[in-house]
């Protein structure tokens, strides 16, 4: 004799763990000691631990005679049949005796094909709708800022590395026709300002340095010969219009070579 | 972002747009990751990650994963990490279909099962169910993969009662034994 429907769905929760731990036990014991329970039971253990290839031609072999056997229903129903309409449910000449149980464990690799084939598709959607993946977009946006940083950089770089001293071209080929002082020191007191130093370092043409001592002298000893190289010192240094400014100055004291201060200037 | 406490609840449900979301918010991250790891040319990233949700998502079904202690992102790199290895293996070997073979070899091995004696049986199945359709399909997987009791299952495909499902449960698995049966017949003959 086989299972009745409501063992067959006993055994059904069984295997799928569904069942508590008393109504276990009760399967159990009848799977021990009921033949039927124990061949149904084996059936459901070939195919969860995977039916070799003789096995299933065998047991689909079984399930086509027991289809053979059926009565009253025969063969399974039309496709509407399947759908539901309210007031489906199982005809009465359908038996559900011989439910099999089929391959969990297939029905799971399905499962995840399923979802891998539905993954695939994505992809596939992904590429005929053109989409750039977003990691070629990230990296595009990735390059770009690269390159809009490298150009910052470049640029910053330019904008903050030392300038060029300004050189006036004329005044450094000519520059000892601008030296008019005695540049020879002696023990014995001789003309000079009161502070040599502006007129060292403008000797030595460093002419920014020089400029503080040059206008110092001017301002407190109103020498003009150092209001002279302040003038040389301003072009020496690209500072034009104070230059322009000091040689207008100079235009009105006699005694200064002028004309020699405007050739730097032109 | 995909709420990530109720992706497993969902999941089980048969929330079938919930792994779509997971794939869009963690392809690029996780292509990324595999690429950098193992020098992977990007198809071959894609599978990886492909293989992972796929994994991720058996882990759900199977009842393996019940609750998530990390982000699915690191849960997904720590699968790819597992599976880069065997999938490259069956890569290599088959020069194609790898996915598919780490797949099999994947649920053979949760199984305890030698790939080679449930391999034919786990393709027949899988075409099987693709020939099935719907609404078998759903009843199918509803109950024997995803667990759902006939009254959830009534529920969730608008039917009117467990009853109705249980009936057509049993037709569906009449159809799907046949469809098996020839696809079997096929491959005998060949």
């Amino acid at each position: 004799m086989k299972l009745s429907n409501a063992d067959r769905d006993r055994l059904d929760d069984y295997l799928m763990n569904r069942l508590e731990a008393a109504d276990r036990k009760v399967v159990e014991q009848l799977i021990a000691s009921d033949p039927d329970w124990k061949e149904a039971f084996e059936q459901q253990q070939l195919l969860k631990s995977g039916l070799a290839q003789s096995h299933l031609v065998n047991r689909l072999n079984q399930l086509r005679d027991l289809e053979k056997k059926r009565t009253g229903g025969g063969d399974l129903p039309g496709e509407s049949a399947l759908k539901a309409d309210g007031e489906a449910g199982r005809p009465e000449n359908v038996p559900m005796e011989h439910e099999e149980i089929p391959d969990v464990q297939a029905l799971r690799y399905h499962s995840l094909m399923q979802v891998t084939r539905r993954l695939r598709g994505m992809e596939d959607r992904r590429k005929s709708d053109g989409v750039r993946p977003k990691g070629g977009r990230r990296r595009w946006l990735w390059g770009l800022g690269v390159a809009a940083s490298v150009i910052l950089v470049v640029g910053l770089g330019l904008w903050m590395r030392p300038k060029e001293p300004y050189r006036n071209q004329y005044l450094l080929a000519h520059f000892n026709e601008y030296v008019l002082h005695n540049k020879t020191r002696s023990t014995e007191p001789q003309p000079g300002p009161k502070n040599w130093k502006g007129y060292d370092l403008y000797v030595l043409q460093d002419f920014q340095a020089a400029i503080p001592y040059l206008k110092e002298e001017w301002e407190i000893n109103r020498d003009t010969l150092a209001l002279f190289y302040l003038g040389v010192s301003y072009a020496g240094v690209g500072e034009l219009e104070k230059s322009e400014k000091i040689l207008e100055k100079l235009l009105k004291l006699e005694n200064v070579d002028s004309q020699k201060l405007s050739k730097i200037l032109n | 972002m995909t709420g990530e406490n109720d992706i497993i609840t969902r999941i089980l449900a048969g929330d079938e747009a919930v792994l779509e979301n997971i794939y869009l918010e963690q392809r690029e991250p996780f292509i990324h990751w595999i690429k950098q790891q193992y020098q992977v040319p990007e198809e071959e990233g894609i599978e990886l990650f492909q293989l992972a949700v796929v994994i991720f998502y058996d882990n759900v079904i199977s009842g393996k994963l019940t609750e998530l202690t990390s982000s699915i992102a690191t849960y997904l790199f720590r699968i790819g990490r597992n599976k880069a290895f065997e999938y490259h293996r069956a890569n290599q070997k088959k020069h194609q279909g790898g996915l598919e073979d780490t797949l099999l070899y994947h649920v053979a091995e949760e199984n305890e099962v030698n790939k080679a004696e449930v391999e034919d049986n786990y393709r027949i199945m899988d075409e099987g169910m693709q020939q099935l359709g719907e609404p078998c399909r759903g009843i199918i997987h509803g109950f024997y993969v995803l667990r759902q009791t006939m009254d959830e299952l009534a529920e969730r495909l608008d039917y009117k009662n467990a009853d109705t499902v249980k009936n057509l449960k049993y037709k569906c698995l009449k159809r799907l034994q046949k469809i098996c049966e020839a696809l079997k017949a096929q491959i005998t003959v060949r």
